[in-house]
């Protein structure tokens, strides 16, 4: 091998690419100070306080794996593991359905269309924090829109936010308010399905079943899956509604993952040991996101 | 001369770069409050315990160079107003000092998550708002400075009246005063007039026993009809349980302070929150459930409940000028807790106010001073008629407090809060933060289920005690 074909391999590049990529960065450098200053620096850090003991007022002491391991044994951690497994294994499906139908129902030739999408879509503009005063309201006691319209079918008034057994079913209930990001992403794809296999399937003889069943749901898959992973990573994050709804109760029923990571390190200052919550977390959405990544390809249509 | 024109490229690059450079010193840490310049008094950076004293309490720091005290103030509404008018009238009178105030709403979550976030962060305030039982953690850490040297400097002996406990115990630590109160706390029975004249009772007075309590409460409760009056509106807490829980004689640990042991699961005590955390919903029925509350409904300010524990910080939700002028006052009084086991009849008692963080020697003594300002008579005064609170000297509490609040509020019976703080025990003060123990076990393990009907205080008690003596030997090994 010649000596100038290894230089030519590994020239430097021109002053002008150089200067070319210098500007690209510049260009890009809010966005990567900002990302590695807000971002990547406090998840590092993160990760060195989960091995350490520290509560905001001494210095950090490591501890080594103590954290990790009291987060295997503390039925509190586990606890809030359970409850938002529960609230999601419950609310994403239903939204999921009942964002599916809503599209599938809006993209039907109706009077006041768009009205009723914007309407439908109006609740995730509503900031979170009104949202919960409101639900509140929706579920008192006494006073509850939802006792008051139970009442009418001869259902006692239910303590919704008060009872053990009723409190994860509430913010289940009021997590079908938001649907309404799912359901503009179900009418987008349900505007892109091309109208010749609908018409190629009514000349073959299908109803509107099977027209839905083998056409609309196997093109929609990509985006039920898209839907499915954003919604179970937010179901595990939830928190305002619990934190001012229930702050956790009764009795830690709605202490759900997030709002014991919250607790932990800001309202009992172990910061390390909310860390080590918090990667467990982390572990946990993507070990599910892959999981589903990976049973995707069982399910999920993508056109070629 | 041809000027040269910027390229769009050229533009956007520097742009961002300027986007950068600001994002970078967003970043970086506040500068420090200016140094001032070299005081008139001798030795200016002595430690404050060495410092010369100043003339009077309200006096500006020795040196009148320009001088800011960041002041983390406790953000109750009532409080808000307060901070304003003293910082404005101590800036007016020392015209080298600004003191910047940050009040913190919602305090009861909010405040000290902020305070032990700016001590992480290094910067901590220059004078910190403190519960008297919050302070201990951080005195133990070294991060607030004694004021003893300064109290008898400056002569500020009003608000450490001798031979009441709680306030001995809320403000001193190992021998060295570290909180400035600018409040004696305490809480007492308040009851609404209307209930009891339309039922034909009696007004409570200060000689009345738990019986004639709970006798009251029972007639006075009335909830078949539209409008629901229940006899009492129980507070559904540990932290206002343990007005009755003092009441027993017994309480919920070995020490007050310091303590090495858990024992909440005494007979006394468990009869007492028995009656006071479960029966008075669930059996007697004379409380709304949390339930009945939610939203605010059925509440002492709603009209629909006769009796309530509560401190003077509770006036305004009740009965005051402004209230009166939209016709919306409940008129009440005021009555010491009713007689239960124990003949001295305690009650809670502790005081709240302020403490100077570690910082510069001269900006500790500035802080000390705006302090000393805000805690002397004047200034708590100011502070008292403002939002309602008791103030910090028992003399001022009789010749100024007592009157005022007849006259603002409609109380009578005001030398109960004198009467009520002197026999005051403070509530627990441990390396294990009083909300730690109730948001991780006493809420969820005790009075969640009592509270629910589920469960008897002496199921759950024993439970709360074992959970809780983990937290103390977890700390206690620290």
């Amino acid at each position: 091998m010649s000596v100038n074909a290894t230089l030519s391999k590994t020239r430097l590049p021109s002053r002008l690419k150089l200067r070319e990529w210098a500007a690209g960065y510049l260009f890009a450098a809010p966005f990567i100070v900002g990302f590695l200053a807000f971002t990547a620096f406090p998840m590092l850090y993160s990760i060195w306080l989960s091995f350490n003991k520290w509560d905001l007022l001494s210095p950090p002491r490591f501890v080594g794996l103590q954290n990790f391991v009291k987060m295997i044994a503390d039925p509190r951690a586990n606890l809030s593991l359970y409850n938002s497994a529960y609230y999601t294994v419950f609310a994403v499906p239903i939204q999921l359905l009942i964002s599916f139908s809503l599209a599938l129902a809006l993209t039907q030739k109706l009077r006041f269309r768009d009205v009723y999408r914007a309407g439908f879509y109006l609740p995730i503009i509503v900031p979170l924090v009104a949202s919960a005063v409101v639900w509140q309201r929706v579920f008192h006691y006494e006073y509850g829109i939802l006792n008051e319209v139970l009442g009418w079918v001869g259902i006692p008034p239910q303590k919704w936010l008060f009872d053990v057994n009723l409190a994860k079913p509430a913010f289940i209930f009021m997590s079908f308010w938001m649907i309404g990001r799912q359901m503009v992403i179900f009418i987008a794809g349900l505007g892109n399905i091309p109208q010749s296999l609908y018409e190629a399937a009514s000349i073959d003889g299908a109803g509107a079943f099977r027209r839905m069943w083998h056409i609309t749901i196997p093109m929609m898959t990509p985006l039920i899956f898209y839907n499915m992973v954003i919604a179970i990573i937010n179901s595990f994050q939830t928190f305002i509604p619990a934190k001012i709804m229930t702050d956790g109760g009764p009795e830690n029923a709605t202490l759900f993952v997030v709002l014991n990571i919250w607790q932990q390190g800001f309202q009992f200052f172990n910061m390390g040991y909310a860390s080590a919550l918090a990667w467990e977390l982390f572990v946990i959405i993507v070990g599910f996101t892959i999981a589903q990544f990976y049973l995707s390809n069982k399910w999920v249509y993508y056109e070629a | 001369m041809a000027i040269k024109r910027l390229s769009r490229k050229q533009f956007l690059m520097l742009a961002g770069s300027g986007v950068t450079a600001a994002a970078l010193a967003a970043c970086a840490q506040p500068t420090p409050a200016p140094a001032p310049a070299a005081p008139a008094k001798a030795e200016p950076t002595k430690a404050p315990a060495a410092a010369e004293p100043t003339k009077a309490p309200a006096a500006a720091p020795a040196a009148k160079a320009p001088i800011t005290v960041d002041f983390l103030a406790w953000g109750d509404n009532t409080d808000i107003p307060a901070w304003e008018k003293l910082s404005k009238l101590y800036m007016e009178r020392n015209p080298n000092v600004t003191i910047k105030v940050t009040s913190i709403a919602d305090p009861g979550n909010n405040f000290y998550p902020k305070l032990q976030t700016m001590i992480a962060g290094g910067t901590p305030p220059h004078l910190s708002s403190f519960q008297g039982w919050e302070w201990q953690t951080y005195a133990d850490k070294g991060l607030l400075v004694p004021v003893d040297d300064w109290i008898s400097r400056d002569k500020l002996t009003g608000p450490y009246s001798e031979g009441i406990a709680g306030l001995d115990v809320s403000t001193r630590r190992k021998g060295k005063r570290y909180l400035i109160p600018l409040q004696m706390a305490t809480m007492v029975m308040f009851y609404a007039k209307k209930p009891f004249q339309e039922a034909g009772i009696p007004f409570p007075t200060d000689d009345w026993t738990f019986e004639q309590f709970l006798d009251i409460a029972k007639k006075l409760t009335k909830t078949d009809g539209p409008n629901k009056m229940f006899g009492l509106q129980a507070n559904g807490n540990w932290f206002r349980d343990i007005g009755w829980i003092v009441g027993t004689g017994k309480r919920e640990f070995d020490n007050i302070v310091d303590p090495k042991k858990a024992q909440f699961n005494q007979p006394e005590i468990v009869e007492i929150v028995q009656l006071v955390a479960n029966d008075v919903y669930n059996t007697l029925k004379i409380a709304p459930t949390p339930a009945d509350q939610s939203g605010g409904a059925n509440t002492i300010q709603t009209g629909n409940c006769a009796m309530k524990y509560e401190g003077a910080w509770f006036f305004t939700q009740l009965n005051s000028p402004q209230l009166r002028e939209q016709k919306k006052e409940v008129e009440f009084d005021v009555v010491l807790m009713p007689k239960y086991k124990d003949p001295n009849r305690p009650h809670r008692g502790w005081s709240e106010g302020l403490a100077v963080p570690k910082s510069k020697p001269d900006t500790q003594e500035a802080a000390w001073a705006f302090a000393a300002f805000m805690a002397g008579e004047e200034g708590d005064k100011i502070y008292s008629e403002t939002t309602g609170r008791i103030p910090n000297d028992p003399k001022l509490v009789e010749s100024f407090w007592i009157p005022r609040i007849k006259e603002l509020y409609g109380v009578s019976n005001g030398k109960a809060f004198l009467e009520a703080f002197k026999r005051g025990q403070i509530d627990v003060v441990s390396a294990v933060p009083r909300s730690k123990m109730w948001s991780e076990v006493v809420k969820p393990v005790g009075w969640d289920p009592m509270i629910a009907g589920k469960a008897k205080a002496s199921e759950v008690l024993p439970k709360v005690d074992e959970a809780l003596q983990k937290l103390l030997d977890e700390a206690n090994k620290g």
